[in-house]
């Protein structure tokens, strides 16, 4: 009897303030940690004191119970990825949230693209030189996300840290742990391709193929597309290595009606590289050195995928009729 | 021919891809849609091909859903029920959910579920072995088709433009169900046919 699942209109009502202290100069509460179903939230800010003409990365941090996962930024066939809004202070300003290279997280005969156990989504702070306020300031960030493991639950909370101000750098100190935080998930960071590096795609018959070249040759790779629509998630990847690179067969999604200009997204190797690539359509020169050698051999096997994409539909469908 | 043979592998994973890839869209919008049978929470059998004529929306629906719930706590989703079945569409709810999973309803349950919450679909087609689900590859609750009344899919993906569970996003959302009937009732192309759906996953048996 499930028939009515009652899931809290917010998960903000579960929030335990296990951080709440005074800070000494200003008198304002900091919650930097809120405690909701199934995973923890905080607000990673290293710097200790905040000083005009700055800038420093901080965070918001997800720490997951077993077999929960939030999102990436393109979630994948379901789910949403994270959202903040921002209380600052006059003079201070938040960049986007950043997302380190997600994972693929099948779902029955679903794939979607986040995390697990945990992950931080780099901020990066700006500190106007005018930044002169009379005391303690507060960063106040209210965050929402949805936390899925069979099922999903949304949740928010509101974060808080306060920090004091000063007029330089001279002897401003950071909090090693919350450094450490940081720099762990910038790390995971998707990164531009190392030069020369490029990434080329073309279409061919309901599939795109995509070649990154990141100048050494590679053997397994995992593509997670920026944009929705393009790709069918589910499917697998067939990769072929090259010698400066990688080619990756990507099923295209079915309802795609015009051929995209670009492919953005995130290319990452098994041992953790993550690249962000922006692909451009390969120009023939490209897409014969990309594909196979030899014209006549091309043709035979498009003939042939041609033969088994026509068997597999014409199956598809039969199977489809039969229900 | 023996030059031939070094491409028998790359020739057997290309077939290997395409055989094992899953049917992720089995219905294509601009396609005829897939007729399928199945049984309401009345015990009332239905036919796809049996509505040739009219329009047909399909709807599936997990009232465990959060996504769902926004849709039904704000009252939308009623709403869009009552305006496009007094204009003569057909409104299909489907429950995907296998038994166990959230969602899942027997049909004295999802009877009552509809009287609480005031749902008028034209019927609730109760799918627990995901026949009707399989077949559109509904992947998310809600998962929207538009079915003109010549058969063909003309809209297919999220309820609207606001993918989250916020019910406070509705009045400023662009409702694509919406969209899709009204453009075309009167005739007109849908300008939108497909969108990426938003929801929680369908509660499938695998």
């Amino acid at each position: 009897m499930r028939a009515r699942l009652s899931i809290p209109k917010s998960a903000s009502l579960l929030l335990v303030p296990c951080a709440l202290h005074l800070a000494a100069a200003g008198g304002a509460p900091e919650e930097p940690t809120g405690t909701a179903q199934h995973l923890t939230a905080q607000l990673v800010v290293p710097p200790a004191q905040i000083y005009p003409g700055e800038s420093f990365t901080g965070g918001v941090y997800f720490k997951l119970e077993p077999g929960w996962h939030v999102y990436w930024s393109n979630a994948g066939d379901s789910g949403e990825p994270p959202r903040v809004k921002w209380t600052l202070p006059q003079g201070l300003s938040a960049g986007a949230l950043e997302f380190p290279a997600p994972r693929r997280l099948p779902l029955g005969h679903l794939v979607d693209y986040g995390y697990e156990g945990e992950v931080l989504f780099p901020v990066r702070f700006e500190v106007a030189p005018s930044f002169q306020p009379a005391g303690p300031v507060t960063l106040g960030a209210y965050v929402h996300w949805l936390v899925c493991r069979e099922i999903c639950i949304p949740g928010s909370t509101t974060l808080s840290v306060t920090r004091r101000p000063a007029a330089s750098g001279a002897g401003s100190a950071e909090d090693a742990a919350d450094t450490h935080l940081v720099q762990r998930f910038e790390s995971a960071l998707p990164q531009p391709l190392p030069p020369p590096g490029y990434a080329t795609f073309s279409a061919h018959s309901g599939a795109f193929r995509l070649a990154v070249a990141t100048g050494r040759r590679e053997r397994a790779a995992q593509f997670f597309p920026l944009d929705p629509n393009l790709i069918a998630n589910a499917a697998p990847q067939r990769a072929e290595p090259r010698d400066d690179g990688i080619q990756l067969t990507l099923v295209q999604d079915e309802n795609l009606t015009a051929r995209p200009q670009l492919l953005r997204g995130v290319v990452e190797f098994p041992d953790g590289r993550a690249y962000a690539i922006r692909a451009t359509t390969a120009t023939p020169a490209e897409q014969r050195a990309a594909a196979w050698k030899g014209t006549v051999l091309g043709v035979v096997l498009a003939v042939l995928g041609g033969i088994a994409l026509k068997l597999v539909l014409d199956w598809r469908e039969r199977r489809n009729r039969r229900v | 021919m023996r030059k031939v043979s070094g491409y028998t592998r790359p020739i057997l994973a290309l077939c290997a891809l395409l055989c094992f890839a899953p049917a992720v869209h089995a219905a294509r919008v601009g396609d005829p849609a897939p007729d399928f049978s199945g049984t309401d929470s009345q015990g009332q059998p239905h036919k796809l091909s049996d509505y040739k004529g009219k329009f047909v929306v399909l709807e599936w629906t997990n009232n465990g859903c959060p996504y769902t719930r926004k849709h039904y706590t704000s009252g939308n989703m009623q709403s869009l029920q009552k305006q496009w079945t007094g204009k003569g569409v057909v409104w299909l709810t489907i429950l995907s959910s296998a038994p166990g999973q959230q969602g899942y309803m027997t049909a004295a349950q999802e009877n009552a579920y509809l009287t609480d919450e005031h749902a008028t679909p034209t019927a609730a087609i109760l799918d627990p072995q995901g026949l009707i689900g399989h077949l559109y590859s509904a992947k998310t609750t809600p998962h929207m088709f538009v079915i003109d009344p010549a058969g063909k899919l003309v809209y297919e993906g999220a309820i609207d433009d606001h993918a989250t569970t916020d019910a406070s996003d509705i009045p400023a959302a662009k409702n694509y169900v919406t969209a899709a009937l009204t453009a075309a009732m009167a005739g007109q192309p849908v300008a939108t046919g497909y969108t990426r759906p938003y929801g929680c996953s369908v509660k499938y048996a695998d």
